[in-house]
C-alpha cells in the first residue's frame, strides 16, 4: 500500500471513531451506568460492573418516586395531543394542498409559528391556565400540545397531500362525488403513509417537549422530562436511578425515529424537502 | 367560488385553535406588559403604563441574556453546519455498515433535550462521570461547571451533539438527489475532490445550506432545556438565555408584567431575525 492509502485509512478510521465517540458515548454510558448496582456505581470505579436491575425496579416500583405518573402524563399528552393535532390539520392540509386555501401566506403564518421562540406564548399562557384552573392539568398540557403540533403536522401533510396525483380525484369528482366525499373516501385512505409519519414526528417532539411542561405542572399533570430533571436535584446521589429514568425515557423516541427515517428530511424541514 | 368556500370551512378548525392558543395569548402579553402584575396581586393587576418596559429595558439581566443567546446561536449554528456539511460529504462515499453509521447519527436528535441534558450532566459528574474519570488517570482535575469558558464550551459541544444530525441528515439526503452530469463533468474537467465540492456541490446545496441555517439559528434562539438542566444558567447568571431569563422573570420572582414585557421584546427581537430568514429563503425559491 502507498503512503497515501495509509493516510486516507487513517483518516477515515479517525473520523469514524469521532463520530462513535460523539453521538454514541454519552447514551452508551448511561445505558451502562443504568445497569450498574448502587455500590458498584458509587464504588466510582470502572473496571468492575455488577450487572443489576434494582435501577429499574427502584423508578417504575418505588411508591417514593413520580416517575410511572410522568411516563403515564407523557404518554397521554403526547399521543391525544398527536391524534388531535392531524384531525384538525387533515382537513386544513387538503384545502391548502388542492384548493389553494390561504395561498402562501397561511403556509407562511404557520411555518413561522412553528420556528418562533415558545417561550413567547409561555408566560401569558400560564396567567391563563391559572385563571381557567388548568394548570397542573393534563388537559390543559393537551390543548396547548395540540396547537403546538399543528404547524408540523400541517406542513407534512400538506406534503402528502401533494403527492397524492390529484387525477384521481378529479375522475371521482366528476362521477359525482363533492369535495368532502373525495377528501373522505379518496384522498384519506391514500394519505396513510403521510398520517403514520405525521403522527410519529409530531409524538417524538411532544415526548420531548420540557419548557411548557416545567412551567404548566406542578405535582399531578408532570411529564416525564419534568420528573427526571427533578431527579437530578431531589436524588442527587442515586444516579443509577437517574440513568434508567433517561433511558426508559428515550426509547420509544429512539425506536420512532428510527422507524420513520424514511419521512424523517421531510418531517424535519416541514415538508419544504421530501428527502 | 364553492370551492372557496369549501376550502374555508376545512381550515377554519385549524385556524380557531391557533388564534385561540397563540395569537390570543399574544395580545393577552400586551395587557400584562402594561400592568404591575405579580403573584401577590395576580388578580388585581393595576395599570403602570410602560413601567414594565422600561425596567425590562434598563435592567442589566435582560441584556445579558439577550447577549449571551445571540453568541449561543452563533456558535452553535456555525459549529453544527459546519460538522454536518462535513459528515454530509464523508459519508457520501460508499462503505461497509454506512446505514447503521447514519442511524447512529441520528440518535441523539431523537432523545428529549431535557434527558440530553441528564445524560451530558452524568457524562462529566466529578464522582461518576466518564469524563472526569478519564482525565483524573492523566491526572486532571477540573470541574465543569465553574468556568464560563468551560460551562460554554460543555453547552456548545452539548448543543453539537444533539443537532448536528439535524443539518447531516438534511445535507446527507441532499447531497444524494444531486444530478450526477455537474459533478462527472466536473471530474472529467480535471478537477479535485475538494474542487468539486467547492464550486460544483455547494453552490448546488446553498438553497437547503439557507434553509437549515434558518431552522438552526431560530433553534439555538428558543435555546431552554439543555442549558436549564446543565447549568440553571448560572454560574451566576452567565449561561441565561432570554428564554430562561423571562422563565425565572415569571416563575420565580413572580413578575408577571416585567416578564410579559420581556416577552414582547424578545417577540420584536426574534421577529427581527425571522423575516430576515424568511426573505432569504423566499428569494431563493425554497419557500
Amino acid at each position: 500500500m502507498t503512503n497515501y492509502g495509509i493516510i486516507r485509512r487513517l483518516y477515515f478510521g479517525i473520523v469514524i471513531l469521532i463520530i462513535f465517540l460523539l453521538f454514541a458515548l454519552p447514551i452508551g454510558f448511561v445505558v451502562w451506568t443504568s445497569f450498574r448496582s448502587y455500590g458498584s456505581i458509587l464504588a466510582g470505579q470502572f473496571t468492575t460492573f455488577h450487572y443489576s436491575l434494582e435501577n429499574y425496579i427502584n423508578v417504575l416500583f418505588n411508591p417514593g418516586y413520580a416517575f410511572t405518573k410522568g411516563l403515564w402524563n407523557s404518554l397521554i399528552a403526547s399521543s391525544l395531543s398527536t391524534l388531535l393535532a392531524i384531525a384538525i390539520t387533515i382537513p386544513a392540509a387538503y384545502a391548502v394542498a388542492r384548493l389553494n386555501t390561504g395561498g402562501g401566506s397561511l403556509i407562511s403564518f404557520v411555518f413561522s409559528m412553528r420556528l418562533l421562540p415558545p417561550i413567547i406564548f409561555a408566560v401569558p399562557l400560564f396567567v391563563l391556565l391559572n385563571v381557567t384552573g388548568l394548570i397542573d392539568n393534563v388537559v390543559g398540557l393537551i390543548v396547548i400540545y395540540t396547537t403546538f403540533n399543528i404547524p408540523l403536522s400541517f406542513l407534512v401533510l400538506r406534503s402528502f397531500v401533494l403527492d397524492i396525483p390529484s387525477e384521481i380525484e378529479e375522475s371521482a369528482m366528476t362521477d359525482g362525488c363533492d369535495r368532502f366525499g373525495v377528501l373522505r373516501h379518496i384522498t384519506l385512505p391514500l394519505l396513510r403513509p403521510g398520517l403514520v409519519a405525521a403522527g410519529i414526528l409530531c409524538f417524538i417532539f411532544t415526548w420531548s417537549e420540557y419548557l411548557f411542561a416545567l412551567l404548566f405542572t406542578i405535582k399531578n399533570a408532570v411529564t416525564i422530562n419534568v420528573v427526571a430533571s427533578q431527579f437530578v436535584t431531589q436524588q442527587a446521589i442515586r444516579y443509577g436511578e437517574i440513568a434508567s429514568a433517561v433511558t426508559i425515557g428515550m426509547i420509544p423516541n429512539i425506536i420512532f425515529l428510527l422507524l420513520i427515517q424514511r419521512y424523517l428530511v421531510r418531517g424535519l424541514t416541514m415538508g419544504a424537502l421530501r428527502g | 367560488m364553492r370551492d372557496q368556500l369549501v376550502g374555508i370551512i376545512l381550515v377554519v378548525p385549524m385556524l380557531l385553535t391557533i388564534i385561540s392558543i397563540t395569537l390570543f395569548p399574544l395580545i393577552f402579553s400586551y395587557y400584562m406588559s402594561v400592568h404591575n402584575m405579580t403573584v401577590l396581586n395576580f388578580w388585581n393587576p393595576i395599570f403602570v403604563g410602560v413601567d414594565n418596559f422600561v425596567k425590562a429595558l434598563s435592567s442589566s439581566d435582560f441584556w445579558a441574556s439577550v447577549r449571551f443567546s445571540v453568541l449561543y446561536m452563533l456558535v452553535t449554528a456555525s459549529a453544527e453546519l459546519l460538522l454536518g456539511l462535513f459528515l454530509s460529504l464523508f459519508l457520501e462515499r460508499t462503505m461497509k455498515g454506512k446505514r447503521l453509521v447514519v442511524s447512529l447519527i441520528l440518535i441523539p436528535m431523537a432523545i428529549a433535550p431535557a434527558l440530553f441534558g441528564i445524560m451530558i450532566k452524568l457524562m462529566l459528574n466529578e464522582f461518576i462521570g466518564l469524563i472526569p474519570y478519564l482525565l483524573r488517570q492523566i491526572g486532571i482535575r477540573m470541574h465543569f461547571f465553574s468556568d464560563f469558558p468551560i460551562v460554554f464550551t460543555v453547552l456548545v459541544v452539548t448543543d453539537m451533539i444533539q443537532w448536528t444530525p439535524f443539518v447531516f441528515i438534511i445535507l446527507y439526503a441532499a447531497l444524494h438527489s444531486l444530478p450526477r452530469e455537474p459533478i462527472e463533468a466536473a471530474y472529467i474537467d480535471g478537477a479535485s475532490g475538494w474542487q468539486v465540492i467547492r464550486y460544483v456541490k455547494i453552490p448546488m446545496l446553498w438553497k437547503i445550506i439557507a434553509l437549515v441555517t434558518v431552522f438552526r439559528v431560530m433553534d439555538a434562539l428558543r435555546a431552554f432545556d439543555t442549558i436549564y438542566v446543565l447549568t440553571g444558567g448560572g454560574p451566576g447568571i452567565s449561561t441565561t438565555t432570554v428564554s430562561i431569563n423571562i422563565f425565572k422573570v415569571a416563575l420565580i420572582r413572580g413578575d408577571f408584567g416585567l416578564a410579559a414585557a420581556s416577552t414582547v421584546i424578545f417577540f420584536y427581537l426574534s421577529m427581527v431575525v425571522l423575516s430576515f430568514g424568511l426573505r432569504t429563503l423566499r428569494r431563493g425559491g425554497v419557500l
